[in-house]
């Protein structure tokens, strides 16, 4: 006998259902486009602080004007990330700051050190861990300061269609520029990130030679 | 295919993106016969590995769930609250959200009828009343009115008027005639207080049996609120519900407001 799977309600449904009153359907909106929300945020601006303020503000922000959605324009997560970009700029406009995250030291501005990216990540040394895991973790830090240190516009491309798998036609909509427009600046971006990680693995070799 | 064109999708070839099928093959052609761009191709797919496992490590994190608490709150806040079995307390449990909703849409259901009903009967009655001509006495208006009084002058309570079947819109002037007998005694109509004003038909605000308190009146010009209206069942534009319409009331010798007309 065929079961049935109940689907689940889209997006557009659940907003409907939540400008209506519904807390469920709100709660329901929440668990679904809060972590990409979330992550967005963190990716661009390098603090938990930050992106779990600007998380919050763009569900305000939805919770009193999501009358404006509007669904023939684009999805909701585009819409939802639209927001979020909007603030972290805003954001980091206001401070002027690149984030450091470097095994858990440094820390922007507006974070106080103790609740950095590496809490999420568990970066504490295993002294039994393999060495090329050790590297590999290096590396991927080191390819995460280069992002951060890459003009917004740039990172926004990078942490939008390589860290979040975006295609170029949602990230254009959320960055508002044409689909030509998000590649070349992935182009240019992904040039520059290439050439920071040659240098950085030419160094390590150069070390570990030694 | 040049090594322009090659710079220009070797990222989305090193990341595996869709792509044309016959455009991947040129590109790897491409890159095993020139060396620079397949240096660059190596480049890129070290990159896009390296980009993986840094998303990957982000990949579970989220909002600490203080956040939600705090945004659910805010949420059950910000609904208004109406009095009654129909408010929804904001720390409510799951099953008092779920019993209260077929209520609050009982209670919508019911207004948004009676509103309906009220207007169809509205329509219905002005469509039917061809011959009224409520004879309206001007009587020395009240101090707190008499600016606000149309200056047309008074007639004897008792006359009235035959009915005469009125089926064009009537001038702006006149008070077109309708069926009920409780406005037929009084006074003579009033006149707009310029030319340049428009008014509608008088509409009967109150439909009384005994019309005995209905034998003289005064109108009055007020300006009410486009809200005020809609709450007494006449059809205006919602749109700018606080904006302010004039109007001209008939008010009879017991203090009922008994027709109502809107000026423009």
């Amino acid at each position: 006998m065929a079961m049935r799977v109940p689907l689940e309600p889209s997006d557009e449904e659940l907003l409907g259902r939540m400008m209506a009153g519904d807390a469920d359907a709100f709660e329901s909106l929440y668990d679904r486009r809060q972590p990409s929300v979330y992550r967005f945020a963190l990716r661009m601006s390098g603090s938990p602080t930050l992106a779990t303020d600007i998380t919050q503000d763009v569900f305000l922000a939805l919770m009193r004007d999501g009358h404006q959605f509007d669904a023939t324009r684009g999805s909701l997560t585009a819409y939802l990330l639209g927001i979020t970009r909007h603030r972290v700029l805003r954001v980091l406009a206001k401070e002027r700051t690149v984030v450091s995250l470097s095994s858990g030291r440094g820390a922007s501005r507006a974070d106080d050190g103790e609740n950095d990216v590496s809490q999420h990540e568990d970066l504490l040394v295993d002294p039994d861990e393999p060495i090329d895991h050790l590297l590999k973790r290096e590396v991927v830090d080191a390819v995460r300061q280069a992002v951060f240190a890459l003009p917004v516009h740039y990172r926004e491309v990078v942490v939008l269609c390589n860290l979040q798998e975006m295609s170029y036609e949602q990230t254009a909509a959320i960055v508002g520029c044409p689909v030509g427009t998000v590649r070349s600046r992935l182009n240019r971006a992904r040039a520059i990130l290439a050439e920071r990680l040659r240098i950085f693995e030419a160094n390590t070799t150069v070390r570990c030679d030694q | 295919m040049n090594c322009k064109q090659f710079d220009d999708l070797v990222s989305d070839l090193a990341g595996d993106r869709l792509m044309d099928a016959m455009v991947r093959r040129q590109l790897l052609a491409h890159s095993s016969m020139c060396a620079k761009c397949a240096t660059r191709l190596d480049k890129e797919r070290r990159l896009t590995q390296v980009l993986s496992s840094l998303a990957e490590q982000t990949e579970r994190t989220k909002a600490a769930p203080a956040l939600k608490a705090k945004l659910m709150n805010a949420f059950a806040a910000q609904q208004p609250t109406v009095s009654g079995p129909q408010s929804v307390p904001v720390q409510a449990s799951h099953a008092d959200h779920v019993q209260s909703r077929p209520g609050q849409q009982i209670w919508l259901l019911a207004a948004a009828a009676l509103i309906l009903a009220v207007l169809t009967v509205a329509t219905l009655y002005l469509r039917s009343a061809s011959d009224l001509e409520p004879n309206l006495v001007r009587k020395d208006p009240t101090p707190a009115v008499r600016a606000e009084a149309s200056p047309s002058p008074a007639a004897p309570a008792n006359q009235q008027k035959p009915a005469e079947p009125k089926r064009a819109k009537p001038s702006p002037t006149r008070i077109q005639r309708s069926r009920p007998a409780s406005l037929r005694s009084l006074g003579a109509p009033t006149v707009a207080s310029n030319n340049t004003e428009q008014t509608t038909d008088y509409i009967p605000l109150t439909y009384l049996a005994d019309a005995s308190g209905a034998q003289s009146g005064v109108v009055v010009r007020v300006e009410i609120p486009r809200n005020t209206l809609l709450a007494m069942g006449l059809p205006v534009n919602t749109e700018r519900g606080n904006s302010l319409v004039k109007a001209d009331v008939v008010v009879s010798d017991d203090g009922v407001a008994r027709a109502i007309r809107l000026v423009h």
